[in-house]
């Protein structure tokens, strides 16, 4: 890997087309006289890319990928409701609690359990904590703005509440602890920029933090002191999303009307968390559509 | 003759620049068997794209980085690429004749005027008849106007430079008369852009690479031998800064990194460099550590796309044709991508911008408490407590032997966890806690570099920011707590110690003497 001498040889940009031509006429007589060339000091070129300038840039195309399975943008005829319940089918091998951990480690943070929040079965064994969202907002639907209040995101007994989380991408987390020892949130977002900061104990008021972009999958939060923490958010650039309640119950509201691929994901999911991409569902003005998902207990990745 | 080869090959593909390197690769090994160019390595994350979208990844950085040898100044982008401006002294016939220049630092720039080899730099007419093609050439695409015109040679002692222009300019007679250019004339000014990276490469390639690698990525041919692993620029984060905790490094910490070195790491100090030469290598790694992170970005918002190969193949098993999908990626690639790029490029950009405003850097509003037995006995009880909690990792004693150290952490992104225990930085590299009671503070050794790092934690590493849990003077006593651990006195000062010593002393034995 070294740069070694005669390194103009290799001198090489659509630029630099002399320096093509030295490397070519240097090759007949095979490491003549080519300028100036010792140790590392390899040549270099430079080439200028201006930036281009505000509002030059390239508009974005209006048609984004994936929905309505249809193509052509939708008016919106009117707006339906998608309703449904995420069922274990099968009987899963039950976990592990977490509060052991916590008490070698943290016993003050094991006083109230550290329940394994992986999977968490309801009534019915219906799925709680998993993700029903649109990838990306319909073409042509005008999308509603986020609503102004921020989201809250708390720590208590050592747990992230909620441990999931749809969000508005240009909509404000609030960061609060409600424990008695410091937490440090710890967002692992992959487009936005990732965010670390420690929470003390007893803060009501917190810290705000705001994605920059959406995801296309829930990412993680960690603390790094308390090391079983875990939560997961999904921040997205519309309001097409859902988390399933401790039920395995989901509801998304005023959905423009059409036919659509929904994303299912949860985090006990083998295969990247997805149970799946391409949940095809149709929303009919005034309606109310139910759609029950089912999930398969060898989908589990414990 | 030459140049009329060169002529034909740059109208043959104009702009293509990976085949021309291949083509020129494969002709020189084919000819004398010299050693390559050095090329940039393209990243892990962009190998598990899909193969369009890890071509369209890769098109746009040799676009907007060139390769190690011809780098692109990306105006876009906060580098200080160095600019010199300079005056023709006396006229030229032809444009290969050297021309008597004189050479001056342009005013924003720092880059000193003390380098001996412009060659490479971009050379901008600011004024002259040549100055209408410099415009010419602004805004357009860099593949269809590389340069417009290149330094061939530089003589400091004589301030001579001798100038090419690339024939896809000069000679192409069908272009309007504006886009013509003529030799230097006495008179015409230009600017000089590029200095300091192509200093940088020079300097990083003779003193960095061998650890750091070409593409900066942490694995020079050095690296396998090291256990600490030297730094991966590509994620951008840099462990030790005085800014905030979700702020970048500044100039200044990479130049004090480079200067003093990482003590208890293969990082040696470089405090012989002149400033000349510190400032041009920190440049270039900063452009380097943005040129990987734009990579990154890039690569996100097609795993975002669902572009990855694991995701289509996913995709396809849950019943979409792999026609449709790469149908969509292709339609993503011409109508979405370059505005995403732009877009991620943009918050690269800022991102550095934002860490050298001084709201980016952690400043003690208070001085530093003395450190006195009382604030080193506060500082032990916080290390131990539930707000700081240091000997979670950093253990009782503060050798570096805390409980998590021995723990199975989760791997990210999975439900696994590791099979070997102990914590794990952002780069996959094993790492452990400091040990405190070794004196060897690897981010400085002044009591600020160690409130800094409890404040804004060590970046990409599991040490957190306690900036906002902690209030000043708690850190303050956890820095002469901290530092106090060296000598073996835990929060007992010598004083102390030898007020114990004379106590025990003077006290009579319990229970002893008697008649």
């Amino acid at each position: 890997m070294r740069v070694t001498a005669k390194t103009s040889l290799t001198f090489v940009a659509p630029a630099a087309v002399l320096a093509l031509a030295a490397t070519v006429a240097g090759l007949s007589g095979c490491g003549g006289a080519q300028g100036v060339t010792t140790g590392a000091s390899a040549p270099t070129a430079i080439t200028i890319r201006h930036g281009k300038e505000k509002g030059e840039a390239v508009p974005v195309a209006a048609k984004g990928g994936g929905n309505p399975a249809g193509g052509g943008p939708v008016a919106a005829a009117g707006f339906g409701t998608l309703k449904g319940k995420v069922v274990m089918q099968g009987t899963p091998k039950p976990l592990e609690s977490l509060t052991a951990e916590a008490e070698t480690k943290a016993p003050i943070c094991a006083k109230a359990g550290i329940p394994n929040e992986k999977l968490v079965l309801g009534e019915g064994n219906g799925v709680a904590n998993v993700f029903i969202f649109l990838a990306k907002a319909p073409p042509g639907v005008s999308v509603p703005p986020p609503p102004g209040e921020p989201v809250k995101f708390d720590q208590k007994d050592c747990r992230f509440l909620p441990h999931a989380l749809i969000i508005r991408a240009d909509q404000g987390l609030r960061l609060l602890n409600s424990d008695g020892v410091t937490h440090n949130t710890h967002i692992y977002a992959t487009r936005s920029d990732p965010f670390n900061q420690a929470i003390p104990p007893h803060d009501a008021k917190g810290l705000e933090y705001q994605f920059q972009k959406s995801e296309a999958k829930p990412i993680e939060v960690k603390c790094d002191i308390h090391s079983w923490m875990r939560a997961y958010q999904l921040p997205l650039d519309h309001p097409w999303g859902a988390v399933t309640s401790p039920n395995g119950e989901f509801e998304i509201k005023n959905v423009p009307a059409g036919t659509y691929k929904f994303q299912v994901w949860h985090e006990a999911a083998g295969g990247g968390g997805y149970l799946d991409r391409n949940l095809e569902v149709t929303i009919k003005p005034n309606e109310v559509t139910t759609k029950d998902i089912p999930y398969d207990v060898s989908k589990l990745e414990l | 003759m030459a140049s009329d080869f060169a002529s034909t090959i740059s109208a043959v593909s104009p702009g293509r620049l990976g085949l021309l390197t291949s083509l020129v690769a494969m002709v020189t090994l084919a000819g004398c068997g010299e050693a390559m160019s050095p090329k940039f390595v393209t990243s892990e994350s962009t190998a598990k794209l899909a193969k369009p979208a890890q071509r369209a990844v890769e098109t746009e950085l040799v676009k907007d980085f060139g390769e190690p040898n011809h780098s692109v100044v990306w105006e876009k982008l906060p580098v200080d690429y160095g600019a010199f401006e300079g005056v023709v002294e006396e006229s030229a016939k032809n444009f290969s004749d050297p021309v008597k220049v004189k050479l001056t630092r342009k005013a924003d720039s720092k880059i000193a005027l003390a380098h001996d080899d412009l060659r490479g730099a971009g050379l901008v007419w600011t004024s002259g008849s040549n100055a209408d093609a410099s415009a010419w050439t602004k805004g357009r695409d860099p593949k269809e106007v590389p340069l417009d015109y290149e330094v061939e040679h530089f003589d400091p002692v004589a301030s001579t430079l001798s100038v090419r222009v690339t024939p896809a300019i000069a000679g192409d007679q069908t272009k309007p008369k504006e886009e013509k250019l003529d030799p230097p004339q006495a008179g015409d000014k230009f600017t000089l852009l590029g200095p300091m990276l192509t200093q940088g490469h020079k300097l990083y390639m003779t003193h960095c690479e061998h650890c750091h690698g070409v593409t900066g990525d942490g694995k020079g041919p050095t690296a396998s031998y090291f256990d600490i692993k030297p730094r991966d620029y590509r994620l951008g984060r840099f462990k030790f800064t005085s800014t905030k905790s979700n702020d970048k490094a500044t100039r200044d910490d990479l130049v004090r990194t480079v200067r003093q070195g990482i003590p208890g790491t293969y990082m040696p100090s470089f405090l012989l460099f002149k400033d000349e030469e510190v400032g041009p290598i920190v440049e270039y790694i900063r452009w380097l550590a943005m040129r990987g992170e734009f990579e990154e970005k890039s690569d996100a918002e097609f795993v975002n796309g669902q572009f990855g190969a694991e995701d289509i193949a996913q995709r396809v098993k849950g019943g979409e044709t792999r026609e449709s999908i790469e149908t969509k990626l292709a339609e993503y690639i011409a109508n979405d991508w370059p505005a995403a790029a732009e877009d991620a490029a943009g918050r690269v950009a800022s991102s550095w911008v934002a860490a050298e405003s001084p709201d980016a850097l952690v400043t003690p509003k208070i001085a530093r408490t003395p450190d006195t037995p009382e604030s080193r006995e506060r500082g032990r009880k916080l290390f131990h407590s539930e707000t700081a909690k240091c000997s979670q990792c950093h253990g009782p004693v503060g050798k570096g032997d805390g409980a998590q150290t021995e723990d199975y952490q989760l791997i990210l992104g999975t439900n696994k966890k590791r099979t070997v225990p102990g914590l794990f930085d952002d780069w996959g590299n094993p790492i452990k806690p400091r040990d405190l009671t070794s004196g060897i503070y690897r981010g400085g050794r002044r009591p600020l570099d160690i409130y800094r790092r409890v404040y804004s934690g060590i970046k990409g590493t599991p040490m957190p920011p306690f900036g906002t849990a902690l209030k000043e003077e708690e850190i303050w006593d956890l820095v002469n707590y901290a530092m106090s651990l060296p000598y073996g006195t835990g929060s007992e000062t010598p004083e102390l110690r030898q007020s114990k010593i004379a106590s025990s002393i003077e006290t009579p034995p319990v229970g002893g003497g008697g008649n």
